[in-house]
């Protein structure tokens, strides 16, 4: 059963002291799914793909990721899967400043394996931005940015892409662009998992999963409670 | 191949790191270049510090005495043996000394016979205490103590009537002398003057040296003269050489404290700098770690960049060390400094230990860094 799912939670719960940030969550995402994880702020949204995304480990409950338990694994071990199965993009990007595109996707190989400036072209070239391999993160637009963040994310051909409010800074052009490409990574059979706010992003999606005070409720529940959140 | 591409890599990243944060790295490489060059300047004062401080403090004067110890004065041939103890190049002044009793005017005062020259090098504190004399002793001139030139009246261009038996010298007096020791109340002639007028032919009662070496080494040397020598008896004067091994023991330890205080200090400055770059790239360090960057992975870069900081600090300190070092040597010892090797590894090896006790704590943060909490979007 396994093989067919990306991600299982069983039973997690993420804990701050006091405060449970993801609460007893079950959830199974397979392979090749487009999924969206929707919710207000606070909702536990990121706390959640954190955990997905072998970036912390549950208080309790057990994650497997690919068929592997990563639940108990030491840290080093986390930061292998994460090295392997994982690709992350973020809301701010999280570039190297003083690395041009080019050389800030050849960082994931170089953690990875062996930096290889044809492939990480090629990931670039797929992103629309051969002509800016060369440019430094701050001689690039928003948009622009964040297809070098996708380009990193995808250079090591992992399992599961996971992606936090990806289009939260950009403008909706570029918001167009970097859902086309997800998309297509999609249709290529690729895991995307998404966090987002946004309901428009979030029906580009196959499936939503909506996220209140930690826990998973209903898109009924959502919608009432939530309405403001969605435009139509 | 492919593993010259991760270094190359490796070394773009480490360029980058570096251009980067150009501020704070200069203030980094400013502490440890600093550091470095104390070590550097002070251990090569220190090796030549010994030779140099003992030569200056041959300004005390004699360090050892040889004295008769029967009645039996000193003959030249045993004076010329006893000089082939001490190395030439150490030996600053060997004076032997020809006492004898004289008249001059109502009083009788000790009539010191010597050479000049050398009594000139074991009593180099000894200056003329008149105007309008000379310190000189030629044939037919002598020297007197201040007290004696108080007692008789005699001042320097004055002829003096010494007497001894029957013997009358008329001497000039071509200078008064002051030591504020018992050099004040003698009287200097030239040996072969006081031989003629007290009819010995011995060459000294007494030899006064001043020797360049440590206490145990003129033990040894006063060891082998007595040995050889029964009727003499060579002493070090204790009150000089100790007193020498303790200035130089003081100067040893001091500038051992100096450095250490600016190795502590300069190692506080560079953990707090490299602490706020480690606060100011904590986003960079949780993307790497989120990429898949272990904690040695981490670590390594670091070291690398606290190495690299730690070398390039390390000889820019051993050449301004050697300037420094230089520059000291010029104005407190008048002589210039010899540049040792050896300075060079343990300059480098003390930097490279500043830029890695300094790292310990920055690695540290480094380590404990959470991607999830750093790189968490505002």
């Amino acid at each position: 059963m396994n093989d067919f799912n990306s991600v299982i939670l069983e039973s997690v719960t993420k804990s701050y002291g006091e405060v449970k940030a993801v609460k007893n969550m079950n959830l199974r995402i397979k392979k090749g799914e487009f999924v969206a994880i929707m919710g207000p702020s606070g909702s536990g949204k990121s706390t959640l793909l954190n955990l997905i995304g072998c970036l912390d480990k549950p208080t309790t409950g057990k994650i497997i990721i690919d068929g592997e338990d990563v639940t108990s694994v030491k840290s080093r071990k986390l930061t292998e899967i994460r090295r392997d199965k994982i690709g992350l993009i973020f809301q701010q990007f999280h570039l190297v400043p003083y690395l041009t595109a080019l050389e800030n996707v050849m960082l994931a190989q170089y953690y990875h394996s062996m930096p290889d400036a044809l492939e990480a072209k090629e990931a670039l070239a797929e992103v629309g931005l051969l002509d800016r391999i060369n440019h430094l993160p701050r001689q690039l637009s928003g948009g622009e940015q964040q297809r070098v963040c996708v380009a990193r994310a995808l250079i090591n051909d992992p399992i599961l892409i996971l992606a936090d409010e990806p289009t939260g800074n950009l403008d909706e052009k570029n918001e167009e662009i970097v859902m086309d490409i997800f998309k297509k990574l999609h249709m290529e059979g690729r895991t995307l998992v998404l966090v987002t706010h946004d309901v428009e992003i979030g029906k580009m999606t196959q499936r939503r999963m909506y996220l209140e005070h930690g826990a998973l409720i209903t898109p009924d529940h959502f919608a009432s409670h939530h309405s403001h959140l969605i435009k139509d | 191949m492919a593993h010259n591409k991760k270094i190359s890599m490796f070394f773009h990243m480490l360029k980058g790191a570096f251009f980067r944060r150009r501020t704070r790295l200069v203030i980094v490489l400013l502490s440890i270049t600093i550091a470095s060059s104390m070590v550097s300047g002070m251990s090569t004062l220190y090796a030549d510090i010994n030779s140099k401080m003992e030569k200056e403090l041959r300004t005390y004067g004699a360090n050892m005495i040889i004295t008769k110890t029967g009645k039996k004065q000193i003959s030249l041939g045993q004076t010329e043996a006893i000089k082939k103890y001490f190395k030439k190049d150490k030996l600053v002044g060997f004076s032997p000394y020809l006492f004898g009793n004289v008249d001059l005017g109502e009083d009788r005062f000790i009539a010191v016979g010597i050479d000049l020259n050398n009594f000139k090098k074991v009593n180099p504190y000894i200056k003329l205490a008149l105007k309008g004399g000379s310190y000189r002793l030629n044939d037919k001139e002598l020297l007197i103590g201040k007290n004696v030139s108080i007692n008789t009246g005699l001042a320097p261009g004055d002829i003096a009537k010494i007497k001894e038996n029957r013997e009358v010298l008329k001497l000039k007096v071509s200078g008064v002398i002051e030591s504020g020791g018992v050099e004040d109340d003698q009287v200097f002639i030239k040996t072969a003057e006081l031989q003629k007028l007290s009819g010995l032919n011995s060459s000294a009662d007494v030899i006064y040296v001043s020797y360049i070496g440590k206490q145990n080494t003129l033990q040894s040397i006063a060891k082998k003269i007595n040995a050889s020598h029964p009727s003499l008896e060579a002493k070090i004067i204790t009150k000089i050489s100790k007193s020498e091994g303790s200035i130089l023991q003081k100067i040893t330890s001091l500038v051992w404290l100096v450095v250490l205080v600016i190795f502590i200090s300069t190692i506080l400055c560079v953990a707090a700098t490299l602490m706020s770059m480690i606060f100011e790239r904590k986003k960079e360090i949780g993307l790497k770690k989120s990429l898949g960057a272990s904690n040695t992975d981490i670590l390594f870069e670091y070291i690398s960049e606290g190495s690299a900081l730690g070398f390039i600090g390390g000889i820019l300190g051993w050449l301004l060390g050697n300037v420094l070092a230089q520059f000291m040597s010029e104005s407190i010892f008048n002589s210039a400094i010899t540049i040792r090797l050896f300075t060079l590894p343990l300059t480098m090896f003390i930097s490279l230990v500043i830029a890695g006790v300094s790292s310990i704590f920055p690695a540290r943060l480094a380590f404990n860094i959470e991607p999830a909490v750093v790189l968490k979007d505002e």
